[in-house]
This record gives C-alpha cells, structure tokens and sequence, in this order.
C-alpha cells in the first residue's frame, strides 16, 4: 500500500503556498500521487469547506511545472458539469505537460451538488450526468487513442476533426471512479481502471470492495485499483464521518486493514490547508503512523515467511 | 514599445520543453509577456465556408495544440515576472462560469499575472464549434462574449448580488479566492471586425490585433481611443502580435520581414501608431530554434529598435524643452 495526499486546494485560506507545501511533502516523503477535488461554485448554503476553491486542472498545470516525480490525479472531477470534449484536450495537455503523470478520477456529484451544476449553466445535465460520465469515458479512450474515426454517442457527433499531441498515456490513461452508489461500482467494473473511494472504512470495504473486482474480472477486465480518501485525525475520538484516528497504534491497525483489504494507495485528508500546517500533519503522519504501519507490515511478512518455511 | 512572445503552444512539436525555453529566452532578453493561442478541436476541413487559406495555414497551425490555459499555469509556475497573455480565449466555444473560475485561479496561482484575451472565431471556426457541441452558440458568440466579460467582472470583484443576462443566470453562488487583480484583470479584445473594435474601450481595456501593418493601426487606433474618453475610460491599451520571418521575403501576410534595418523602420511606424506591445511570433518549435531565433531578433533588430526609440525620445524632449 503506497501512500498519497488529499491537496487541500479548498478550504479557508487554500493558496499556490498550500500547493508548493503538499507538492513538497509528497516528494520529500515519497508518497505517490496528489489528488485534487473540483467545485468550482457551489451555493451558498454548500459545504463551507468548498467555498473557497482553486480550479484543479490549472492547480494540476502549476504543480507539473513545479514538481518533477509525483503522480498528479483530480479525486474527482465532475465532466458533466464541463464538456468532455474540452476536458478531453485539457487532460491530455496536463498529461503531456506532466511527461505522463496523469490520473483522472471522475464522478458525478449527488443531489447536493444540483446548485453547483445550476450555477456552471449545466442544470439540464443534473438528471442524465451518469450517461453522460459513461460517455464521456468513451469519447476520451477514442480521442486519446489517436482514432480520426468519427464519435456518434448520445450527447456528441464528433465527426471532422484533428486532435493532437496525444496524451503520453494514450488510451491506457488510468480513469478512476469516485461515487458511493452502485451505478459508480458498476462503472468502475465496466469502463475504469481503479475506484476513488471518500468516506469509507474497513467496514464498507469489506462489503462493497470484493463485488467490484469480481465483475471487472467477469467483464473481462484486469483488476481494478483501489485508492482509498480518508481523513486522517491523529489522537483524535471518532467523529460523525469515518476516520482514521485514535492513538498511534489504533490508527496503525486501522491502516493494516486497509492493506489487508486490497487498498493500493491510502489518500490522506490531513487537517491543514496553510502551507506550514500542510508539512507539520504530513510529516507528523509518516513519522508518527506510516513509519510503524511499515514496519509492523514488514514484521508479519517476516513472520508469513518463517512459518511457511518451517 | 513592449515586447511580448508568442510561445509556440501550437504548430506540430509544440512541447512543454519548448515554451520553457521560450519563456526562459524572453524573460532574459528583458521581454514583458509570453502569449498562447487558443483552439481545442479544429476540424479538419474547416466546414462549408473555408477556403484554400483555411488548409494551408490553419490546420497547420492548429491541428496540434496545447491547451492555453493549462500552458500559461505551467509556463507560470515555472517563470516569476512576465505577464502571461491569452491571446485569445474564445468564451462561446467554452463556459464563462467555469472559465471565470479557470482564469480566476490562473491568476492567484502566478501573482496576477494575467492578461485576457477574448475573440469569438471566425467563419472558418464552425466546425470547431459542432466537434466541442457549441454550434447553437456559433451564431450567438458576439452576444455571448459580451455577457461572459460582464459575469467574469461581476464574479471577480466579489460581488455576491445575483447575475441575470441572456445566457447566465446566477442566483446563489460563492466565488472564491478572489483573483490577485480582481475586476481589474485586463481584458483585451481581439479580432478585426468593426464589432470587436466597437468593444475595446467600452467594454475591454485593450486591443489585441494580428495580421495588420503600421498603416491599419494608424488609420483605425485614433477613433477607438477618441471613443474611450467621450466614455470617460481611460486609453485603451494596444497589443499585436506580428509574425517576425527576419531576412526573407515577404509573403502573402504581413510580417516583419526582410533586413534588421527595414523592421527597425516598420517597429517605429508601429510605436508612431499607437502599438504599446509587440508580441513576436516565430515559427520555430523546437527549443534551440526558438532560442536562436528570439536572441537573434533581440540582438539585430530591438537593439537597435531601442536605441533609435529613445533617440527620437530624447530628440522630442530637447525640442520641447
């Protein structure tokens, strides 16, 4: 299980500092990927977390120019909200500007977010924005492909044009999931190549995990990956949405579970958005959980290969 | 004069490498601004109005292309001081609520460093329209681009009073970080119909232009900026982008071509005009031609452009005086 930084590129106070810092913490502690979430104008009565908010692909666009290693993924982008024929070119410049670093998580947002598709002039998209997101994935393995073959879907005709440089990924971009609902595991199973999931812990995982890599493999597909959004809370009592948190060694057992349930790569919510908060609850996490999470996970390895070998 | 660079965002081998370079040379050489062109999925044929120039020079200009604003972000993130240009966003092909928030964070992300460039396209763009699914706007696009530049002011001077127009209707909204130059981000018009001419000084602070020699600038500038004071605004600014093709001849558009000498006159005749900045085109792609062909237009021609300038400066002084 690799680890990775939720960008805290919303909340009071979010700047190009707030990037630099999870840009330099990632690579200084070689966490793998920074996952960027997008609302771009929520209502008033929204989430005050997502008040305040700066655009993920541009922010995706600034950290490629400032960071040379670390993966760099939206967690999750909501294409209906946009145009996927616009999203298709401005994915594949981040990819070619990355050298390739890409991940493209999407979802579609829920009822809250009706406001939001209302305020971007998409309102007419709230009520079919699955079909669209599925589409939308079809259309951008098309064009990343380098096909000139026209694209007739429900909602495009794309028929005369041009589309270049192609994204370095080409048409194996990885595209990961968010969603909680049945139809986003079903997605993922069909179309993507790894599930975004936000909110849940072992237990939901345990549940909803396994299904999802049964019918990717009944569809013919390889395994999906899973990347686990988590909020991390360091000597923290649980609160009303699933964390990791508690003491030291609660949090590092929390984390063997995640590993033992499949997660490939754990994306910490860390509770910082200035810059010096952003290094101190990222350092504080490696040192103080992921450190002994390693070693205990090298330990029961050790102990799998001794017993096997008796 | 100012000098900007067209970093080449466009033309096949556009590359990450390349505008690096570019921004790198032109920050070194004392230049004020790097520019990016705008086109996401051009059709290949151009639709039922192209003509023979359409094959020639827009599919190769613009079948490969780095999106603009994601180059500027990069190219900011990597260069601090120069003012980086749009030139041009085309709203209609887009969204402006989303494009407020994209160019919004642009300019947080690089310090207010933005410059806006807006135009609507051309005939020959339809096509471009049909593959992005905007061709109900094609026909629209003037009125579009107008509302689009009063909602992005609206939305970056902080206003939360509720926008009502034609194509936005936004009743409850929050529209946060604000971007460093607020309302105040510099709009610029660009375009050669009398209707984008009609909006700098009324509704944009300045002039993009292309493809027009000394002699337009000089027989169009003085009414536009003659109208901006009748509105009591301030002078408009006036930016072109001029292809540089230094020691050949000339072809069928204008350029600054030929001997360093000449192109020192017609950059004169450009200053005497009205032009405030001279954004450089080449047609170099690769990074070692670019930085070939910028240090040697920097180096035989603004040179000397500067020195002459500031002769002709000092000369009006002493005669004042």
């Amino acid at each position: 299980m690799e680890f990775s930084l939720a960008v805290q590129n919303y909340g009071r106070g979010t700047s190009p500092a707030t990037l630099d810092a999870s840009g330099e913490a990632a690579e200084s502690l070689g966490w793998r990927t920074l996952y960027l979430i997008d609302h771009p104008m929520v209502p008033r009565s929204g989430e005050p977390e997502y008040h305040e908010t700066l655009e993920p692909l541009t922010s995706l666009a600034y950290l490629a120019g400032r960071f040379g290693r670390v993966r760099l993924a939206t967690g999750v982008l909501v294409p209906p909200m946009r145009d996927a024929v616009l999203l298709a070119k401005e994915l594949a410049t981040l990819d070619l500007l990355s050298g390739g670093r890409l991940i493209v998580g999407v979802g579609v947002g829920n009822q809250l977010d009706h406001g939001e598709y209302q305020n971007l002039g998409k309102e007419d998209r709230f009520g079919v924005r699955g079909a669209y997101l599925d589409e939308t994935i079809a259309l951008w393995r098309r064009l990343w492909a380098g096909s000139e073959a026209p694209f007739e879907g429900r909602f495009h005709l794309v028929r005369d044009f041009t589309f270049g440089p192609l994204p370095p990924q080409g048409a194996r971009m990885p595209i990961y999931a968010g969603g909680r609902s049945e139809r986003a595991l079903d997605r993922v199973s069909r179309l993507c190549d790894g599930l975004y999931s936000s909110r849940w812990g072992p237990t939901e995982l345990r549940r909803r995990w396994p299904p999802v890599v049964e019918r990717a493999r009944a569809n013919g597909r390889p395994r999906p990956a899973l990347a686990t959004r988590v909020r991390v809370r360091i000597g923290a009592p649980p609160d009303d949405r699933y964390s990791v948190c508690g003491t030291a060694r609660e949090m590092v057992a929390q984390l063997l579970e995640f590993e033992e349930l499949g997660t490939d790569e754990f994306v910490a919510v860390l509770p910082a958005t200035e810059a010096a908060d952003v290094r101190r609850e990222a350092e504080r996490f490696a040192r103080e959980v992921i450190a002994p999470f390693r070693e205990e996970l090298a330990e029961r390895r050790q102990l799998r290969r001794d017993e096997y070998s008796m | 004069m100012e000098f900007g660079l067209a970093i080449q965002n466009n033309r096949l081998g556009a590359s990450a490498e390349g505008m690096d370079a570019s921004a790198e040379v032109a920050l070194r050489h004392g230049w004020k601004s790097v520019w990016v062109a705008d086109h996401l999925i051009i059709s290949r044929r151009g639709g039922p109005r192209a003509d023979k120039w359409f094959a020639q020079y827009n599919v190769e200009e613009h079948d490969w292309i780095l999106e603009a604003l994601l180059s500027l972000a990069y190219v900011g993130a990597r260069h601090g001081e120069l003012r980086l240009g749009l030139g041009v966003v085309v709203p209609a092909m887009r969204d402006a609520p989303q494009l407020a928030k994209e160019i919004a964070t642009l300019d947080t992300l690089t310090g207010g460093r933005v410059v806006c460039g807006v135009g609507v396209g051309d005939e020959e763009d339809y096509g471009e329209y049909e593959n992005l699914g905007k061709e109900d706007r094609f026909r629209l696009r003037g009125a579009y681009l107008e509302e689009a530049v009063a909602l992005w002011r609206h939305l970056w001077s902080g206003s939360s009073q509720p926008f009502v127009g034609r194509f936005h209707r936004l009743a409850d909204f929050v529209f946060l970080p604000l971007p460093p130059q607020g309302g105040q981000l510099p709009i610029f018009s660009g375009g050669r119909s009398d209707r984008a001419l009609a909006r700098v000084g009324l509704l944009t602070d300045g002039y993009l232009g292309a493809r027009w020699g000394p002699a337009e600038f000089a027989a169009r500038w003085p009414a536009i900026v003659a109208r901006a004071a009748a509105g009591g605004r301030s002078r408009p600014y006036l930016a072109t982008r001029l292809r540089v093709r230094l020691g050949e001849q000339p072809d069928e558009l204008y350029s600054l071509h030929g001997p360093p000498t000449r192109i020192v006159g017609e950059l004169l005749a450009f200053e005497d005009a009205g032009v405030d900045e001279v954004i450089a085109v080449f047609e170099a792609t690769t990074p070692e031609a670019i930085v070939h062909e910028v240090e040697r237009f920097a180096r035989d021609v603004v040179a000397e452009y500067r020195a002459r300038s500031a002769e002709r400066a000092a000369a009006t002084a002493a005669g004042s005086a």
